[in-house]
């Protein structure tokens, strides 16, 4: 797998790094490979390196180098990349996947650090086929992580891959953005047929840019090898690319492989020694990885093992859960001042999609420091309401609304402090479901207050005594017998006529206006 | 006398005397460019006069008002065209970058300008670095002001030939395997290759990272250790540039060689050495003796390897650094092909000469799977032997000394068609590079066809300081530079 790792900066010079923007608008005489320019390494980058190589407990090399690989094409400036060959960042590492058939392991041959290249774009223009080359990708870093054959499906390789593109994303290291190309995939296959230990020839697969996209690659790979090896032929070693509109494989053309890189030293760059201290910083700093996150919603907030899981599965619902969950709790229980030291968690920067990823997880690192929040009794059932209202209704929302993310609702319409303003009126029993629901839509249409929402739709309890008592006389009217009984003496009939009165309100009456008013017009008679 | 016979310290004193100004050594600089550029060829590219001058009476002003001057303050000066120079045409002497104007400048470029330094043009060079007598530029040869029939040397053939030839005082050229030294050598004047790590390469058009520095040549040295104190020390922009402090390397000038122990290693004065050179070169190491050093033999018995370990070494290297000259963002392209390939072939066959091809395909063919382990990774291990042979002759001596080429400057046309003969030029220059040692080439008297002949000092990395007092100590008792004959 290679990830874009979401640095300020590219790996060698101080262009922006990052996805999109106007074609070579991020680019300088370094990245663009003119002459006479050398590559200065960004410490950022190998820092990120090596909290991956943390996260799948690799062995991080005491010194590791870069190489230079040669090959020519429009969108590598310089002619050759600069990778890593003979000292990579990090060997022999391993990532356990939960999968149906109880965990399995794979391991982890290497983990290195490189340079991306620009981006060849194939249009018409004036009638004639041209080529343009976009250079913005050009220098921004990528880790390549390099499994060993232990993959055995293609169930499997998801599993695995989702669950590395998780870690990537909760290392506050990537976006793992599929669509924007952040993530790309090289896949090997070879069969065996059942009953038998000798793996046959194995192909290269190139050019899956989606989890879709190796499964479809992988899927139609292993049948084709199966059929050859059944037929009794021998699959023929080769290159691949995957070819996602016609979604099938075709061999590259010779022309396009390389078979000889020609790999050397890099002597533009100083090999970097890693030692202990400085891997003791990085060690110190690594965040909270996806499965931690899950026993921590359990234990702090006792969510079942199901709502901890959907909620950590991807980074930003976590972080808009508990932000949400911890703002809530300062609205509803201001005496237990959760928040400790911290001027509340609504500044949070959940975002992590945004290039400054340091404050986000500076933030992330708080949220947890903060501690479980004690003298709640009811906590588990607010952590409860809100998972639910995360997983349900904000989840439908963004299903029903094609194209809207979650990071992008919470950094504009709906942060995690608006979210938690939503459901406090639910609560503390202001408002029913319904009408919770109701205020959560509007919450994200308007900008008003919620309590002025709350009054605009009509929400609000009802404290108004002309309006409450013409609901009673109603009551009272359709009630008469009991109303006698009432005035004969059985004045716990009061809680009857009560909740008479909040059905006919839809449960907005102020209970103690409305006790009040009842009381009068049952004894005035 | 006139102000283009003057050596960098005279023309310090006389602009710090108020003898003339810094526009007067200006104008000289463009009438000599004028009188002898059609005789030498030294630039590609010079500046407009007008510009210079409007840059040079800045410098008076400056000087008038009592602000405080760079060291080089309104001093005439030359880049090699491989170095970058933003808004200024920089080719490295190649087809394949005609017409390239950087948007950036060099390192040392900023620095010249920091210093007070003007720089007056560009100058002529092997292509790309690749050669020793400037005969593989493609825009034409530069001429040894000494004899205009024979070659300036190269690569930095044409900074060599401004200097001697006094359309400049001071030049930067850039020494890969000799580049520097050997063309100061055969033109008679002061050349010096950096340590490796003491000069920043960032804007140097890269031949062999590994072996490259920019490095200063000068009339005299005085205005050799100014120049490199000028451009020295770390840089950001280039992480293989060391975290040293620079010496004030004009501080131990006139301290004399008493002391001193030259080592001789017997490999530099045996077969393929002209006569003539060893004894100019051994006339001038007696003048040292008599002055108070101390002359021990010595053997780097590794030294036979330099050559094949470095043509190996480099060429990989550049077989790499040049793959960037492909036709796609700048410089020259052909259009007429097929496909992006053939792109590739025919703008790389048409835009590169033909050492520069020579090159590639050797480093290419050194870097293939199959005989990487033969050709670049054992030279890499020669190249390590190499280096520990001199880290053992330090231990025991302050400077090495040896011709600075086997011949004085030879007939243009001489070797061009003989590349080993042509590479025997750089047999005692490339193992400073190898070993990333500091060395220096100073004239130390002519021989018997009246040619200059240059005489090498090595000492340790970093020891540049009694490199420059041991050439001083030479140049004051064997007498220095001289006006060339020739023009």
């Amino acid at each position: 797998m290679h990830a874009q790792l979401s640095t300020r900066t590219k790996i060698f010079c101080a262009s922006g790094s990052g996805v999109g923007g106007r074609p070579n608008s991020r680019v300088c005489p370094v990245c663009l490979g003119m002459p006479g320019v050398l590559p200065v390494l960004s410490r950022e980058v190998v820092e990120r390196g090596i909290r991956v190589a943390l996260a799948l407990d690799a062995t991080v090399a005491q010194r590791m180098g870069f190489a230079r690989k040669n090959y020519f094409y429009p969108d590598l400036p310089k002619g050759y990349q600069i990778t890593q060959h003979d000292a990579p960042l990090a060997t022999d590492g391993h990532l356990d996947v939960e999968t149906a058939g109880g965990v399995r392991r794979v391991r982890i041959r290497q983990v290195h650090i490189e340079e991306d290249a620009g981006k060849t774009v194939h249009v018409e223009r004036d009638g004639r086929s041209v080529s343009l080359v976009d250079m913005n990708r050009c220098g921004v870093p990528l880790v390549e992580i390099v499994t060993q054959p232990d993959i055995r499906s293609v169930e499997e390789a998801d599993l695995f891959l989702t669950s590395l593109r998780r870690i990537l994303v909760f290392l506050g290291v990537a976006t793992g953005n599929m669509h924007e190309g952040s993530l790309r995939f090289d896949t090997n296959v070879s069969v065996r047929p059942r009953g038998s230990d000798g793996l046959h020839t194995p192909t290269e697969i190139k050019n899956l840019n989606s989890f879709r996209a190796v499964r479809k690659a992988l899927r139609h790979e292993i049948d084709r090898q199966s059929a050859v090896v059944a037929g009794g032929g021998e699959v023929v070693h080769e290159t691949l690319l995957w070819d996602e509109t016609a979604e099938r494989v075709t061999a590259m053309r010779s022309k396009e492989i390389e078979s000889d890189y020609r790999y050397f030293p890099e002597p533009d760059l100083l090999d970097v020694a890693i030692d202990d201290a400085w891997l003791e910083r990085v060690r110190a700093r690594m965040p909270e990885l996806p499965n931690a996150m899950r026993e921590r919603f359990r234990s702090w907030y006792g969510l079942p093992e199901y709502d901890a899981g959907v909620l950590t599965a991807e980074l930003p619902t976590a972080v808009f859960y508990e932000v949400s969950l911890r703002e809530l709790l300062r609205l509803t229980h201001p005496e237990l001042e959760t928040d400790g030291a911290s001027g509340g968690t609504g500044d949070v920067d959940f975002e992590t999609g945004d290039v400054d990823f340091e404050s986000a997880l500076e933030g992330r690192a708080r949220l947890a420091g903060l501690g479980r929040p004690e003298g709640a009794a009811d906590l588990a059932g607010i952590a409860k309401t809100v998972s639910n209202w995360v997983m349900g209704t904000l989840g439908g929302w963004l299903n029903a609304s094609d194209g809207v993310d979650l990071r992008e609702l919470a950094s504009t319409r709906m942060p995690p402090s608006r979210f938690a303003g939503v459901l406090r009126p639910r609560i503390e029993g202001d408002v029913n479901e319904p009408a919770a629901r109701r205020l959560f839509e509007e919450a994200i249409e308007s900008a008003d207050p919620i309590d002025v929402l709350i009054e605009r739709l009509g929400l609000a309890q009802l404290s108004d005594e002309a309006a409450l008592e013409e609901v009673v006389r109603g009551v009272l009217e359709s009630e008469s017998a009991t109303v006698e009984r009432y005035r004969a003496g059985e004045t716990k009939l009061l809680g009857h006529f009560m909740g008479l009165v909040m059905k006919e309100t839809g449960g907005r009456a102020d209970p103690a206006v409305a006790a009040g008013v009842l009381k009068r017009a049952l004894e005035s008679a | 006398m006139e102000l283009h016979e003057l050596t960098f310290s005279e023309a310090r004193r006389g602009l710090d005397r108020g003898e003339f100004a810094a526009r007067d050594l200006i104008e000289a600089a463009f009438d000599r460019i004028d009188a002898v550029e059609p005789k030498i060829s030294a630039f590609l590219t010079v500046r407009e006069r007008g510009e210079v001058l409007a840059e040079a009476d800045e410098i008076d002003r400056a000087r008038a008002r009592g602000d405080a001057l760079g060291c080089l303050a309104g001093i005439p000066v030359a880049v090699k065209d491989n170095i970058v120079t933003r808004g200024l045409a920089t080719t490295a002497a190649s087809r394949i970058l005609e017409g390239f104007v950087p948007p950036y400048d060099a390192t040392v470029v900023a620095r010249l300008r920091r210093a007070g330094a003007l720089v007056v043009g560009k100058t002529n060079m092997d292509e790309f670095g690749m050669g020793s007598s400037n005969e593989n530029s493609a825009f034409g040869p530069t001429r040894n002001p000494w004899d205009l029939d024979r070659v300036p040397g190269g690569s930095s053939g044409g900074s060599a030939a401004a200097v001697a030839a006094g359309e400049v005082l001071l030049a930067l050229g850039s020494d890969t395997g000799g580049s520097v030294r050997q063309p100061a050598g055969f033109c008679g004047v002061v050349g010096v290759k950096p340590t490796y790590g003491r000069v920043s390469r960032y804007g140097l058009i890269a031949f062999a990272s590994s072996l490259d520095q920019i490095g200063p040549i000068s009339k005299d040295v005085e205005g050799a250790a100014a120049l490199l104190g000028a451009i020295a020390g770390e840089d950001p922009r280039d992480a293989t540039t060391a975290a040293k402090e620079v010496p004030d390397l004009l501080a131990d000038l006139d301290l004399g060689c008493e002391g001193l122990t030259i080592g001789v290693p017997e490999e530099y004065f045996a077969e393929g050495l002209s006569a003539d050179v060893a004894s100019t070169v051994l006339d001038a190491l007696d003048v040292l003796k008599e002055l108070g050093a101390r002359a021990v033999p010595l053997s780097l018995p590794h030294l036979a390897y330099g050559i094949a370990s470095y043509y190996i070494v480099a060429d990989a290297e550049a077989s790499s650094n040049l793959a960037r000259y492909d036709g796609m963002k700048y410089g020259y392209r052909s259009e007429d092909a097929a496909d992006i390939f053939g792109a590739y072939a025919r703008t790389r066959s048409a835009g590169f000469g033909a050492e520069v091809r020579r090159r590639i395909m050797l480093g290419t063919y050194a870097l293939s799977a199959g005989y990487r382990e033969a050709y670049y990774l054992k030279a890499q291990r020669v190249r390590a032997l190499i280096a520990s042979d001199f880290d053992r002759a330090f231990d025991e001596v302050d400077a090495i000394v040896s011709p600075t080429s086997p011949t004085a400057a030879f007939r243009i046309g001489e070797r061009i068609d003989d590349p080993l003969e042509m590479y025997l030029s750089d047999a005692y220059t490339v193992h400073a590079n190898l070993a990333g040692v500091p060395a220096i080439s100073v004239p130390c008297g002519v021989c018997n066809d009246g040619l200059p002949v240059g005489f090498q000092i090595m000492v340790d990395r970093f020891r540049e300081s009694t490199m420059f007092r041991l050439a001083s100590a030479c140049e004051r008792g064997v007498g220095g530079a001289r006006r060339p004959p020739g023009l």
